[in-house]
């Protein structure tokens, strides 16, 4: 008796006839031809070179070597990912708190507070960071808020055509990308968790660092693997913002070869290492469960 | 009736015309299939129907620099020829390049190239010829003008050359009191933090007008005397504000009074002066580089014709006196300058056209163009 | 966190009550959860609360806990105020309604938490993981995720959690709900004799009042926010003082009747039929109106069963057999009585082949007036 039942579970596997694979075959194939083919096109330029007006395709690693040799494209590689860090790092930091209340502290108008963290959204992107510009400005409103109350008596230029201003315009912009991924987790966080890990002995901020922190990971990831792969990939706000010397991101260098330069294998091969890193990134943060986990 | 032709008559049509005219049994179910589609499509891919030349009225495609769809002469032009004009700015000729090569010359009619494009746009097989005869206004050109070596191709023309100017120094009086008379002073530290300038590598040639000896051609440099500007661009960098992309950057710059000092154009003046900005001009002791606008057509392009015609509208009497009104540039077009005034015709430095277009360093195609783009990226970007 | 030594074998009259609570008050904003509660708890006792949903156990038990603050009255432990003291800071342990074990860390890291934040050495919090795994009778499983455990695995591993710890006061909540009815059973057996194995005092909350009487020492019975009464188990059994507690605990049969006066220490009144009953009161003797009394079935016998001289004082009343439910350990009869009540009696199937009384007889049925008790209200 006890084999046959054990037999019969067996026989019943999880999931239909084929496994996934069926329904998957559709949009599998709209991204083999529309993105991932499109992408190695591209990619493979980067082995090539341009002389003059054509490509040349004889085989080359010289425009892949330039990348990590020839200025300034290592600087600028690794002001990408030291802005890309300190922005992601900013975000958790002031994501965390706000997260933490809408999960746990906030009891009425729930959906409509999460509305107005999704709102910005729904503006162009591109408007925000103009917004930006404005308020950041010599005479912008950060500047006459600053003078008028006093803590500076001349406007800072500083806060405009700086990587001061791309920082402060990237943390914005990508907040609402920490702040959802970690809300989703943290509602998810039984509160009990936090009541026992008080009942024994934990005080606020060994809770924090024992259970709440760990189990937060995966939102905590997701939400940093978008906001660093959205600041190394972003030239909009380096052009509109900074755009003073030394303020180049390697975005904006890959859009020059491909917009002005025209030399498309230096772009493609500017894309590996920044390809790289996210690949990293995401494996990364799918090791920790950020990209869901398995169900049995 | 073509497929095609048969959509694009359609998409012409009212809601309510189509309605009728399916009531009236003129029209089929499939047609009033199609255009129910037709208007959905449109509405979702209607910038990008016209890019590729699937165009809803007659677009006029172009990619140029700012100011040249200026209302003042693009009006008259779509009224008169029931067309559309359709223009994206672009913020160097390397885009512009770029732009047309990356769609094979099919996104776009027309071009305004400068001086240093139209070589490279032939080489790569994107220009169509362009017959003079089909053009009214051609013999009103000045000779040097009309079949300049930029635009000439084993002498057969590609371009309508209809415009030029200087490359000069702009500032605000009202920070700068004493009138700077050299480029030297884009690189004054007494400037530090108010300065803008144009972000291009094409502005070698500008700052080689400083090397000492001067060189002949700022557009041949050699080898040592490009790293001379690199190291002039390098001592810039820490007082540069901002490297600007587009002519209206520069405008916002010195109204917001972020900048006190820039590299510019004359148009960019009339900006800021119609805003009632303070700004003034200066052509340096050393010399300006400057460029000479031509309308190229691609050789794709989807409207042949019109784009013609557009040009020919430019370099006419209208166009002509649009371009000086709106732009401040100097024009090509003589019967036109002879009618000005003295003192209009000095204030556009056309007193003595041959002579004062010689004054100018006018861009020129490159043939190492990828040390140039090199240098400045390392002078600019590190 | 101050770690009280506890003494097992229990309580002496000297020691200060091991937790107290004075006219303790609980409400969320218009609603009051619980309603001014005194308790004391002795040293080493095991206290139920008990009651029906919403009755304020829960509320109680957290405001012990320092998981909610009272809105008014004092909560003490070991003679200490605890004021607004936070959990971390009371000599409580918990164990959780849904165990609220840490996912992410295995059951030896689970255990030895509590351990953890008070800086015991690793050795020694080692060894007291395994010690504490072996009195919840569950050892080597110190590698295991929560997850890979059963659900009465499970339930072990939050008791050894809080156990290890030596906290002077226990609190569990409704611990043993999700189990099945014979784990359940077992549990509750362990659990007594943890209690006494230990000396930790422990507060346990439930509605299930089979489980209330096999593990506490003392019951209190809640309703809307307030104790209802506060006895040992028979007590609370045997001399229900409300209708309510009556109700809640087992069966009871409730008879209405008017009242005649006292007869020594009892109170005579008439039923609705005309019948004499005499019954002992909870508290003072009513001296005129109607009153409640109420007597448990199994009380109750037939008339014909009853024992012989023995029942020669024992009330009597005759009504016609309605139903005979047949429930294995007894039989319940339902006999209606004149007026609206209704009397059930259950017989104990001591043998098989019993005659059973057929529906629609009269039946005259017997009980002893010393366990019949006039309700408070």
């Amino acid at each position: 008796m006890a084999a046959i039942a054990a037999k019969d579970e067996q026989a019943a596997p999880s999931g239909r006839k084929g496994g996934p694979l069926p329904l998957l075959a559709l949009p599998l194939g709209w991204m083999l031809v529309f993105y991932l083919i499109p992408l190695a096109l591209l990619l493979v330029h980067a082995f090539w070179s341009v002389d003059y007006l054509t490509i040349d395709r004889t085989f080359t690693l010289e425009n892949i070597k330039a990348v990590f040799t020839v200025a300034p494209y290592p600087a600028v590689l690794i002001r990408t990912l030291l802005m890309a860090a300190a922005v992601t790092l900013t975000d958790i930091a002031i994501a965390f708190p706000i997260s933490w209340w809408l999960a746990k502290k906030v009891t009425s108008h729930r959906e409509l507070l999460l509305m107005l963290v999704v709102f910005p959204l729904w503006s162009s992107y591109l408007v925000r960071a103009f917004a930006w510009k404005t308020i950041l400005g010599t005479n912008g409103i950060l500047n006459s808020f600053l003078q008028t109350t006093g803590i500076t008596s001349e406007p800072i230029s500083a806060f405009l055509y700086s990587k001061t201003g791309m920082y402060i315009t990237f943390c914005h912009v990508w907040l609402p990308f920490m702040i959802l991924p970690l809300y989703t987790i943290l509602d998810r966080l039984p509160d009990t968790l936090l009541e026992a890990s008080g009942d024994l002995g934990g005080n606020g901020w060994k809770t924090f660092l024992r259970v709440i922190l760990p189990l937060s990971l995966p939102g905590l990831l997701a939400g940093s693997v978008s906001v660093f792969s959205l600041t190394m990939g972003d030239y909009i706000t380096p052009s509109l913002i900074g755009g003073s010397p030394g303020t180049e991101l390697i975005g904006g260098i890959v859009a020059d070869q491909f917009g002005v330069a025209n030399n498309w294998p230096l772009g493609a091969a500017l894309i590996l290492p920044i390809l790289a890193i996210v690949i990293g990134l995401l494996l990364v943060a799918n090791r920790f469960g950020a990209l869901g986990r398995d169900e049995r | 009736m073509s497929n095609r032709d048969r959509t694009a008559e359609l998409m012409a049509l009212e809601p309510d015309e189509a309605t009728q005219l399916y009531r009236s049994g003129r029209f089929t179910r499939r047609d009033m299939a199609k255009f129910f589609a037709a208007i959905g499509l449109t509405s979702a891919l209607g910038p990008t129907l016209a890019r590729s030349g699937v165009s809803a009225a007659d677009d006029l495609t172009m990619i140029i620099w700012e100011g040249y769809s200026d209302e003042k002469y693009s009006l008259p032009f779509e009224e008169a020829n029931d067309a559309k004009v359709d223009a994206t700015f672009a913020g160097t000729g390397d885009e512009m390049f770029a732009a047309m090569q990356g769609s094979g010359g099919s996104t776009y009619d027309m071009v305004s190239a400068s001086s240093d494009l139209p070589r490279r746009l032939y080489d790569a097989d994107l220009l169509m010829e362009i017959d003079p005869a089909k053009l009214t206004n051609y013999n009103d050109l000045y000779p040097q003008f009309q079949k300049p070596p930029y635009i000439t191709f084993e002498d057969k023309l590609y371009g309508v050359n209809f415009a030029w100017g200087p490359t000069i120094m702009l500032y605000d009086p009202e920070q700068i009191t004493t009138a700077p008379t050299s480029w030297k002073a884009m690189l004054d530290e007494a400037n530090t933090g108010k300065i803008a300038t144009w972000n291009y590598p094409l502005q070698i040639a500008q700052y080689a007008l400083l090397l000492d000896p001067k060189p002949e051609n700022p557009f041949e440099l050699t080898d040592e005397q490009l790293a001379q500007v690199k190291d002039l661009l390098i001592q810039q960098r820490p007082l540069v504000r901002k490297y600007w992309d587009l002519g209206g950057e520069v405008a916002e710059l010195f109204m917001a009074k972020e900048i006190a000092i820039a590299d510019g154009w004359p148009y960019i003046t009339q900006q800021i002066m119609a805003e009632s900005g303070s700004i003034a001009e200066v052509s340096p002791e050393e010399g300006v580089t400057g460029w000479s606008d031509s309308w190229c057509i691609s050789k794709n392009a989807a409207n042949p014709e019109l784009a013609l015609k557009w040009a020919d509208w430019m370099i006419g009497p209208e166009g002509q006196a649009g371009i000086m009104e709106v732009m401040n540039y100097s024009i090509t077009n003589k019967k036109v300058i002879e009618t000005l005034d003295e003192a209009r015709r000095a204030a556009l430095r056309m007193t003595n056209v041959e002579e004062d277009y010689a004054r100018i360093h006018m861009w020129q195609f490159i043939p190492a163009y990828d040390k140039w783009v090199q240098v400045w990226q390392e002078a600019t970007a590190s | 966190m101050a770690v009280a030594k506890t003494q097992p074998g229990g309580r002496t009259a000297a020691d200060p009550p091991s937790i107290e609570l004075r006219r303790v008050r609980k409400s969320f904003g218009d609603f009051t959860a619980v309603a001014g509660v005194d308790l004391t708890v002795g040293q080493g006792e095991f206290l139920t609360l008990l009651g029906p949903s919403g009755c304020g156990k829960t509320t109680t038990l957290r405001m012990i806990g320092g998981f909610e603050l009272p809105s008014s009255g004092e909560v003490l432990i070991e003679g200490a105020q605890m004021g607004n003291l936070p959990p971390y800071r009371r000599p409580v342990n918990t164990v959780f309604q849904n165990y609220a074990l840490f996912p992410h860390l295995s059951v030896g890291k689970n255990v030895a938490y509590g351990l953890e934040m008070s800086g015991v050495p690793r050795g020694d919090r080692e060894r007291r993981v395994r010690e504490a795994l072996d009195l919840v009778r569950l050892p080597n499983v110190e590698n295991r995720r929560p997850s890979e455990l059963s659900g009465g695995q499970q339930q072990r591993v939050a008791l050894a959690r809080a156990l290890v710890n030596h906290p002077s006061v226990l609190l569990l909540d409704e611990p043993l709900g999700a189990l099945d009815l014979k784990l359940r059973k077992a549990m509750q057996l362990e659990l007594k004799h943890l209690n006494r194995e230990v000396g930790a005092t422990f507060v346990y909350v439930t509605h299930d009042q089979e489980e209330a009487l096999t593990m506490s020492d003392r019951i209190a019975v809640m309703n809307e926010g307030r104790i209802l009464q506060l006895g040992a188990p028979e007590e609370i059994y045997e001399r229900p003082r409300s209708r309510f507690v009556a109700d809640f605990i087992g069966q009871t049969n409730f008879i209405e009747c008017d009242v005649l006066g006292p007869d020594g220490r009892f109170v005579a009144c008439r039923t609705a039929g005309g019948e004499t009953i005499r019954a002992i009161p909870a508290v003072e003797a009513p001296a005129g109106g109607t009153i409640t009394v109420a007597v448990r079935p199994e009380k109750v016998s037939l008339d014909a069963e009853a024992p012989g001289g023995l029942s020669a004082n024992w009330n009597r009343l005759t009504g016609t057999l309605t139903e005979v439910i047949y429930l294995g350990t007894h039989t319940q009869l339902v006999v209606a009585l004149p007026g609206e009540g209704q009397i059930v009696v259950h017989r104990q199937n001591r043998m098989l082949g019993e005659t059973e009384p057929s529906t629609g007889q009269q039946l005259t049925v017997a009980f002893d007036p010393a366990s019949a008790t006039v309700l408070a209200e």
